[in-house]
């Protein structure tokens, strides 16, 4: 019995001095649970080696002047496995300074939104490329992978993002409108360029720009506002 | 007007650094104990004796293991945790509708001498 009142008093103060205290330990348990599931691994170092590589890529393509679809693709799934192991390096790293599991619940999260719009972009690219150089489209197929990959890229960053933060996912969405941007406006031009293509439509310049860029001011733009987790 | 969810909420998670583990660990099915000390932002001790309290109630299991010749302390949920977790979720709920229906929060009476 005493017991019972024990409980009812408590109540009784606790919705004295909190009217709204059942409410708010929901808000608190959602909170919680949201932010258990995020991915929490300091991002800065990864996007600016990303942005570091793409910069590369760009300016190595830019500069030699490669223009066949194979070097293209060679050069730009070179940058997309270094920049993809290094993050991993990046990641493995951080996890072993602070005395955790790599392959966290979380990691597992941010890896499976980013698979399927990563394998989506290889699946359509494909098919896609070899229609359009069978009917002599080298010049075509170039930018159109590359606003391909920008655009699946997008998607994957957006779909990750969810586990990650808002700015990834803004940093989505802004592959997504550049590579259909880059698509409109090249389809646009060409159709009454003549000549060498100006610097802005050089699709090397474009992933270069992108991929390198916006990783690189993103990265930046991190390493100054991101929370430092501590560390042991 | 009905006492009986207040009466039923679980001291052991009510708790302010309890009900905060057993959130976070509600999401993820497991967490080391580092992430879970940085994301509560609470001290080792602290942390240390909620779990304990925890696992004594049979709510979350502890183990620990080796990662790099590193100790690593991994917490997570047992079935009776999720249950009393969802519990203890589904009281507050109904003590929020019951505080919407009437406006403030009722007066508890207890049901027998």
């Amino acid at each position: 019995m005493s017991t019972l009142l024990d409980k009812i008093a408590l109540q009784c103060k606790v919705t004295a001095v909190q009217p709204n205290w059942a409410e708010e330990n929901l808000q608190v348990i959602r909170t919680l649970m949201e932010r258990a599931g995020l991915y929490r691994r300091a991002m800065a170092p990864v996007m600016t080696f990303t942005g570091v590589v793409g910069l590369t890529a760009g300016a190595v393509g830019r500069l030699a002047s490669v223009a066949s679809l194979a070097g293209f693709l060679g050069i730009w799934l070179s940058a997309a496995l270094i920049a993809g192991g290094g993050s991993f390096l990046i990641i493995r790293r951080q996890a072993l300074t602070a005395g955790e599991a790599f392959w966290t619940p979380p990691t597992r999260r941010v890896v499976f939104a980013l698979l399927q719009p990563f394998a989506a972009a290889a699946l359509f690219t494909l098919p896609f490329l070899c229609l359009l150089v069978g009917k002599g489209g080298e010049l075509l197929s170039v930018p159109f992978a590359a606003s391909l990959w920008l655009g699946f890229y997008g998607c994957g960053l957006n779909s990750a993002g969810q586990f990650i933060s808002h700015g990834v996912r803004l940093l989505g969405w802004v592959f997504v409108i550049v590579g259909a941007a880059n698509l409109h406006l090249w389809q646009t031009l060409t159709m009454v360029h003549l000549g060498p293509l100006p610097l802005h439509l050089d699709p090397h310049v474009l992933m270069g720009a992108t991929f390198g860029g916006f990783h690189l001011v993103a990265g930046i733009y991190l390493y100054f506002t991101e929370k430092r987790e501590p560390t042991p | 007007m009905k006492a009986e969810p207040f009466l039923q909420l679980d001291r052991v998670i009510h708790e302010k650094g309890r009900l905060g583990i057993m959130s976070a660990l509600a999401a993820a099915s497991e967490m080391p104990f580092t992430e879970l000390r940085d994301l509560l932002q609470m001290t080792d001790g602290n942390l240390t004796s909620h779990m304990r309290t925890l696992q004594e109630a049979g709510y979350v299991a502890v183990s620990k293991s080796f990662q790099n010749n590193r100790p690593l302390t991994t917490l997570a949920l047992t079935a009776a945790g999720e249950k009393a977790f969802r519990n203890y979720v589904a009281l507050l709920a109904e003590i929020v509708e019951i505080t919407r229906e009437f406006g403030t929060m009722p007066t508890p009476v207890p049901a027998a001498k």
